[in-house]
């Protein structure tokens, strides 16, 4: 009888044990921050000064949590991408600062929203940074 | 005359021997019927319980299969015990992926709700829906396996209590199979 329970016991034991698959916390990701859009070259033009100069504008769907937007540049997509400008808070940007050209160059762009979250530990709201652009290829000649 | 009562008595013998004839037919037939029915076993009539039959039966409980083999039901057993050790193997090992990939979803869970970007915030989730996929691949392996399990063990009980006869202990002889092993032989009952 003893062996009996034992026995119970252990299957109660087994059964209970044998939970079921929890499902996953709603994603926050998706709706923090839109993504940019319609990221585009509006003109590749010279500076007064003589320097090549990239102009380029994007929108976003909805600004409500938009604080700015950071702007970065590679030569070799898909790496080496480097910050040009942080805290911008314009939707069209002028980039005079290009690297040296011998003949032509192409660059290659991407421009990350920046937003706020709440923090699940403090409560407190925090910095976000937003999904990427669609990559913005260009391409500038010597003159 | 004589002719006559030779006729008479031959026919008196005739029908005589006919009626023994039928009547032993009959009493044949009732033989033969009472013994059919004294050894017709009814599907879940449950044997005399001895001894042996209890060893056996504790033996079972617990390691399904032996029961058994001790009753002397080697193939049976065996085809027993590995279904139910591999069916238990299977459940325990899909178990223990069900709580590994419970306890990486919680960490990648932690990791999510702190990533301070959408690059890593995806990654993030993307790792957690791959991983509560297979969660739930294991959960089913599981629930399948231990289903298998208790089956067999039910099955095992079944078979033990109702279907499986006793063949006696097995005794230990030196040439068993050769006439005169018996003479030069000892014998050591093994249960």
């Amino acid at each position: 009888m003893k062996k009996i329970k034992v026995l119970i016991l252990i299957l109660a034991i087994i059964i209970v044990g044998c939970s079921k698959t929890e499902d996953l916390i709603s994603p926050y990701h998706f709706t923090v921050i839109p993504k940019v859009t319609n990221l585009k070259v509006d003109a590749v033009d010279t500076t007064r000064t003589g320097k090549r100069r990239v102009i380029m504008s994007w929108q976003m769907p909805d600004t409500t949590n938009l604080r700015y937007f950071e702007i970065f540049r590679s030569q070799k997509n898909p790496d080496n991408y480097k910050i040009i400008v942080s805290n911008y808070q314009s939707f069209v940007f002028a980039d005079s600062a290009l690297p040296i050209i011998t003949d032509s160059l192409r660059l290659f762009y991407l421009v990350y929203p920046i937003g706020t979250k709440t923090d699940i530990r403090t409560g407190t709201k925090v910095s976000f940074i937003g999904p990427p652009s669609d990559t913005l290829i260009v391409i500038v000649n010597r003159r | 005359m004589i002719r006559k009562i030779i006729l008479l008595f031959l026919i008196l013998l005739m029908v005589n021997i006919s009626y023994a004839q039928s009547s032993s037919n009959y009493t044949y037939q009732i033989y033969q019927e009472l013994k059919l029915n004294k050894n017709r076993k009814e599907l879940f009539e449950l044997p005399r319980f001895d001894s042996r039959r209890i060893t056996g039966l504790a033996y079972s409980v617990f390691v399904p299969g032996s029961g058994q083999i001790y009753l002397g039901h080697y193939t049976k057993g065996s085809a027993f015990a590995v279904t139910f050790f591999t069916s238990l193997v299977g459940a325990v090992v899909s178990q223990n992926n069900f709580i590994g990939n419970r306890e990486r979803i919680q960490t990648l869970q932690f990791d999510y709700l702190n990533s301070d970007r959408y690059t890593l915030a995806d990654y993030y989730w993307k790792q957690m829906v791959s991983v509560h996929n297979e969660q739930k691949m294991h959960e089913k392996t599981r629930n399948i396996f231990t289903a298998i399990t208790i089956f067999v063990w039910s099955l095992n009980l079944v078979d033990y209590l109702f279907w499986t006869v006793d063949k006696g202990p097995v005794e230990f002889s030196y040439k068993s199979d050769d006439n005169f092993g018996h003479i030069f032989s000892i014998a050591i009952p093994l249960n």
